[in-house]
């Protein structure tokens, strides 16, 4: 009887062992995740169009550190963004804010858009009310349409 | 009148996708001089290690705050940089001609571990102002480095009075000095 509370007592022991290794490993996967996620809206400075998490540049390398820490100190993804826009301003931000001049980089597409959709439609009906139109024929043209017809068959 | 609301279309459209061009080119380049966040703002505080031969002078850790009162010439360098090399002997020049009026301090950043390289370069331009080091680069975050050099001029109160991206001249150096202190 003893042997088995031991042996239960040991396998409990690895069990939980292997849960919390499981939930720290998933935690880690989690701020990983996280880090890359928010780095992927933040500009390498010292690169060309390049986000911080697809750059090697030591730059970027320490601020996805900085990513890191800062979301270990519980910071949202949206304090981590003020943080280097703080320190960089709008530049660092891949995805420029929806504010001031930035506005018109979201805006002017779909004004673009707009535009062209209806100017296509004001096309379109140009087009189609110029099939609508009846043909007028001469008594010339019919006969040479005969002709062709005749000669055809 | 159809003809001229197409052209005015067109025109806006074209004005519209050049200028998009334009913005985007500009946020893409990383070598521009971009203007600091932290102009006219109170400068983040740091507390740095301090190269071994200012220490007699400095201390072993340098922080910031602690010399309020003082202008600063914050220098960001590092030993793989060019225009960093070039101009370190302006920088001691200047140094020499201005200590009275303002601190100079170089940072070593974005280089890990390169003590012996650092000491080096502070030897082989015989600089006399005190050199900081920010292993880890956070300082170098904190006043958005975009590249190196990087200078920031800090007025007595600590806020940010000039920023130049690329090597100094003693002339800008006069400029800025005069400018702030006035």
């Amino acid at each position: 009887m003893r042997k088995i509370i031991i042996a239960l007592a040991v396998i409990l022991s690895i069990y939980s062992i292997s849960i919390a290794q499981n939930d720290i490993q998933n935690s880690q996967t989690n701020l990983d995740n996280k880090v890359f996620e928010i780095s992927k809206e933040l500009r390498c400075p010292v690169c060309v169009s390049e986000s911080v998490a697809d750059s090697a540049a030591e730059v970027s390398v320490n601020m996805r550190n900085k990513t890191k820490e800062l979301l270990e100190q519980g910071k949202s993804k949206e304090e981590v963004l003020a943080y280097f826009q703080e320190r960089y301003g709008d530049w660092i931000l891949l995805n420029p804010p929806k504010k001031g001049i930035y506005l018109l980089v979201w805006l002017l597409p779909i004004l673009a858009a707009i535009i062209g959709i209806v100017t296509l439609g004001f096309l379109v009906k140009k087009w189609l009310n110029k099939t609508k139109q009846k043909v007028i024929l001469s008594q010339d043209d019919i006969a040479l349409v005969q002709k062709a017809l005749k000669e055809e068959s | 009148m159809k003809k001229l609301l197409a052209f005015v279309v067109a025109l806006v459209a074209i004005a519209g996708i050049a200028a998009i061009s334009f913005f985007g080119l500009q946020r893409g380049s990383p070598d521009r001089d971009i203007k600091s966040n932290l102009l006219g703002k109170t400068t983040f505080d740091f507390n740095l290690p301090v190269y071994e031969r200012y220490q007699n002078e400095y201390g072993p850790t340098f922080k910031l705050s602690d010399y309020r009162g003082k202008p600063i010439l914050l220098n960001f360098w590092a030993t793989w940089c060019i225009s960093c090399i070039q101009e370190a002997p302006m920088l001691e020049s200047a140094w020499r001609r201005y200590k009275d009026e303002i601190l100079f301090v170089g940072v070593q950043t974005l280089e890990k571990g390169k003590d012996a390289a650092g000491n080096d370069f502070l030897s082989r331009f015989n600089l006399t102002f005190p050199s900081l080091k920010d292993t880890d680069s956070s300082v170098s975050i904190d006043y958005g480095i975009f590249g190196l050099p990087e200078t920031f001029f800090i007025d007595a109160d600590g806020k940010l009075f000039y920023k130049h991206a690329g090597p100094l001249t003693e002339a800008i150096i006069a400029q800025k000095l005069e400018e702030m202190l006035q």
